[in-house]
C-alpha cells in the first residue's frame, strides 16, 4: 500500500517544483506593467487542486513560494509576506468555488476566480501595510483586467493538461490498487 | 481520512466543456466590473502638483513637481533615488531587486503611485481619486 503514497508524494514534490520553475521562467520576461505577472506558476496549483485536493495545492503553493523566496533571496521579505498570504487565499477561495460550483463551473472559471482573489488579496495587503493612502484603489482596474484574462488562459492550460494526463492514463498515485 | 481524494471529480471536471455557461457568465461579469472600475478610477485625472516621498511608512518630502530636484531616499535595504521636475516624479534607481519602481517610469497625474516594496519607499502624487472607494473599506 506504499507505492501509491509513494507516486503522490513525488507527483506533489514534482508540480511544486514545475511551479517554481514556471514561477522564475515569467520573471525573466518583461513586462509593460511590472506587478502584472501571467501566474503560470498557478497551473500547478490548479493540477493539485484538481487531482488531490485543497490541502496538497496548498502544499504545493506554499512550498512554491517559499523555495522561491529562498532562490531570490527575498525570505520573510516584505515580496513574500505579498506573496505567500495571496497565494494561500487564493488556494482557499479556489477551493470554495470548486465546491459550490459543483457542476457548473469549469476549471477556467475556477482559475478566473483564483487570479482575482490572489491579486485583490495583494493589493489589499499593500494598501494596508505600504500605502496607507487611497492613491493605491487607481491601482485596481489595472490590477482586475489582467487577472481575468491570465485566469482564464492558466485555467485552460490547466484544463488541458489534466485532460491530456487522462489520456495518457497517467499515475497520480490516488487510485489505491495501482488500477486505473 | 482517505488518501484517495477522488480522481473521478478530477476526471469529471475536465469531461465537462473548457468554458461552461457559468464560466462565461463569470467572465461577462468580470468584464463589467474591470469596465466600471476602469470608467470610475482612470479617466479625468489632473495633473498633480505635489509630491509626497515616504521612506518606510512615514513621509521623507513634500515637494513640488515643477522644482527639479533630486533626493535619495533611505530604506532598509539602502538608498532609493528619486527625480523630481518637470511636472514628473521618477525613482531612477534603486537597491532591490526586481526593479519594478525603476520600470514603473514617470508618474505625473493625481493619484500617480510609484511602490518600492522591497525597500519601503512609496512616491505618490495626492489627489482625490478611489477616496469614495476607501471609505467603503474602512
Amino acid at each position: 500500500m506504499s507505492r501509491p503514497l509513494t507516486t503522490k508524494l513525488t507527483r506533489l514534490a514534482l508540480l511544486a517544483t514545475a511551479g517554481l520553475a514556471l514561477f522564475l521562467f515569467e520573471s525573466l520576461i518583461p513586462r509593460p506593467l511590472p506587478w502584472i505577472k501571467p501566474g503560470l506558476s498557478q497551473i500547478a496549483t490548479l493540477l493539485a487542486l484538481y487531482v488531490y485536493g485543497w490541502r496538497e495545492s496548498l502544499a504545493v503553493v506554499v512550498l512554491r513560494v517559499g523555495l522561491a523566496a529562498l532562490l531570490t533571496g527575498s525570505f520573510a521579505g516584505p515580496g513574500f509576506w505579498l506573496a505567500l498570504p495571496a497565494g494561500v487565499t487564493a488556494v482557499l477561495v479556489m477551493a470554495a468555488a470548486r465546491s459550490a460550483g459543483g457542476r457548473s463551473l469549469s476549471i477556467a472559471g475556477v482559475s478566473m476566480i483564483g487570479a482575482l482573489t490572489h491579486n485583490l488579496t495583494q493589493l489589499a495587503l499593500v494598501r494596508l501595510f505600504y500605502v496607507r493612502s487611497s492613491e493605491i484603489w487607481a491601482l485596481l482596474p489595472l490590477v482586475w483586467m489582467p487577472a481575468l484574462f491570465t485566469g482564464l488562459a492558466v485555467g485552460l492550460a490547466a484544463h488541458l493538461l489534466i485532460d491530456f494526463s487522462r489520456r495518457m492514463s497517467l499515475d497520480w498515485g490516488t487510485n489505491p490498487d495501482g488500477v486505473e | 481520512m482517505p488518501l484517495i481524494s477522488s480522481p473521478e471529480r478530477a476526471a469529471a471536471a475536465v469531461r465537462r466543456p473548457l468554458l461552461t455557461r457559468a464560466d462565461k457568465w463569470l467572465l461577462g461579469l468580470g468584464l463589467i466590473i474591470g469596465l466600471l472600475l476602469s470608467a470610475l478610477l482612470l479617466p479625468g485625472r489632473e495633473r498633480g502638483r505635489e509630491v509626497l516621498i515616504e521612506a518606510r511608512g512615514r513621509l521623507f518630502v513634500r515637494a513640488y513637481l515643477d522644482t527639479p530636484a533630486r533626493y535619495e531616499v533611505p530604506g532598509p535595504l539602502g538608498t532609493t533615488v528619486v527625480e523630481v521636475g518637470e511636472g514628473a516624479v521618477r525613482v531612477i534607481s534603486s537597491p532591490c531587486p526586481e526593479k519594478h519602481c525603476v520600470r514603473s517610469g514617470a508618474v505625473r497625474r493625481q493619484g500617480g503611485l510609484i511602490v518600492c516594496v522591497p525597500n519601503r519607499v512609496v512616491v505618490r502624487i495626492p489627489g482625490d481619486i478611489g477616496g469614495s472607494l476607501d471609505m467603503i473599506t474602512e
